[in-house]
């Protein structure tokens, strides 16, 4: 008897492939908008204002690991005599990575828009975003 | 609980889970993002934040554990979801095993007197580090196995936001907080102790209730009075020490740097009385407080290198030396 999934698992598992499929994305959205410095939550308002919702329990540790990975450079600032903020930016070896994975990310949509609207020639996908 | 304690208590929770290299720096940050976020949840309002809206709001911030795992680097053997919980069995294994050979030594202290207390403290760390090489390889071979679960890599459930409770997360620690009733009570009765030693030798001891006379039997034999000066020299510095300390208000590096140069002395003195002959008039309680002196001579040494290792690596960072550093 072939195994039954329950709706809850079905939730489930649902959340788990889309949490894996925003991870994907995030690095690249996160350089994208670090082309200019900003401080945490100024990028995640900036991400949000574009669309794209991000738990911050995800995004200040991911800050930290592209700098740790040489993507980012950070620098401790204090504006206006408020509290210490970090600010980060896109570093060159950063820019080469962003302007690559661009271009990866052009090449995967087209691919993608084939693969789930051949009928349609990708135009269902565009209509969708 | 204030808004602000409750911020505090939840990065210093953080902290505690995060790799000691740079966790005063990513404290820091953490501060600086949680403030701004809460700040512009109530720039509407103008009005303080309340500690149930943050509360609230840590709460879907995250776990302090897993929020501390994602910050930390990427493991290899066993991934940051699985790592915490790795790190808390291998404590937990550790302690036990720890207490089990200390326990083991007390009784081979009782049954073989008088034991080479060098020798007996030579087996305990030589058998405790056989066990605790054994358990750390096992736990950490049954942890990359589970990794491994369910294909390439097993990842814990995203804890729901509702299964962490802010409210219970423990008050920061503040070593350098002074007790003033522990260090009044250290100094009473270093005092005490003195005065007993030094002017009161002959009446430590037991009243003998069966004779007719009800005189004192002395607890201390001739043999120990040469440790009294020793002694009591250990008393006045610990309550000198704890006299300064109490006057000033708090702990610094220059009063926990003589502290350990005190306590040190203690397990000097202590030391001296263990590997001497006779302490009591009756032989099994000279056995009995070489015992009660051994687990103080224990206690003593951890609370050293606890202290030690607070004033070589736990460095407080201020938002102000952290600018002074190279790094801005």
């Amino acid at each position: 008897m072939p195994y039954m999934v329950t709706n809850q698992e079905k939730d489930d598992l649902y959340e788990k492939l889309l949490l894996e499929l925003r991870r994907g994305i995030l690095v690249l959205a996160v350089l994208s908008q670090l082309h200019e410095r900003q401080y945490g939550y100024a990028l995640k308002q900036a991400l949000e204002d574009k669309g794209l919702e991000i738990n911050e329990g995800t995004l200040y540790p991911l800050l930290r690991r592209l700098e740790s990975q040489g993507l980012l450079e950070s620098d401790w600032e204090v504006v206006d005599d408020a509290r210490p903020r970090r600010y980060y930016q896109i570093s060159p070896a950063g820019e080469t990575i962003y302007s690559n994975l661009s271009g990866e990310w052009q090449a995967l949509n087209a691919v993608m828009d084939n693969l789930l609207f051949p009928s349609s020639g990708g135009q269902k996908w565009k209509q969708m975003s | 609980m204030e808004a602000n304690e409750l911020i505090d208590r939840y990065i210093h929770e953080v902290g505690r889970h995060l790799p000691r290299a740079n966790r005063e720096d990513i404290k820091l940050e953490l501060k600086s993002l949680l403030l701004d976020t809460i700040e512009e949840q109530t720039a509407d309002s103008g009005q303080p934040p309340t500690t149930k809206m943050v509360a609230e709001y840590l709460r879907e911030f995250g776990k302090p554990e897993e929020i501390a795992a994602k910050y930390g680097p990427e493991q290899i053997l066993i991934g940051n979801e699985l790592f915490p919980y790795y790190r808390v069995v291998l404590t937990i294994v550790l302690v036990i095993a720890g207490a089990v050979h200390l326990l083991g030594v007390i009784f081979q202290f009782i049954q073989n007197d008088p034991v080479n207390i060098g020798q007996a403290t030579l087996n305990l760390l030589l058998s405790f580090g056989q066990t605790a090489l054994i358990n750390v390889g096992l736990i950490t071979l049954i942890f990359a196995g589970l990794q491994r679960l369910n294909g390439v890599e097993f990842k814990l459930e995203p804890e729901k936001a509702a299964d962490w409770d802010p409210y219970q997360l423990p008050p920061v620690e503040d070593p350098d907080r002074i007790d003033r009733f522990e260090l009044i009570a250290g100094i009473f009765f270093a005092t005490l102790f003195i005065i007993a030693f030094n002017f009161f030798y002959e009446y430590i001891g037991f009243i003998d209730l069966g004779g007719d006379d009800r005189g004192v039997i002395p607890f201390l034999s001739e043999a120990f009075r040469p440790h009294v000066p020793w002694l009591t020299a250990s008393f006045a510095l610990d309550a000198l020490l704890k006299i300064v300390v109490l006057v000033q208000g708090r702990w610094n590096k220059g009063t926990r740097w003589i502290q350990l140069a005190v306590e040190g002395f203690g397990i000097f003195v202590l030391y001296r009385i263990v590997v001497s002959d006779i302490i009591s008039t009756v032989p099994f309680f000279t056995t009995m407080t070489k015992i009660g002196i051994i687990v103080a001579i224990i206690i003593t040494a951890f609370e050293m290198v606890s202290i030690l290792a607070r004033l070589l690596i736990g460095r407080p960072i201020t938002p102000k030396s952290l600018f002074k550093s190279p790094m801005v």
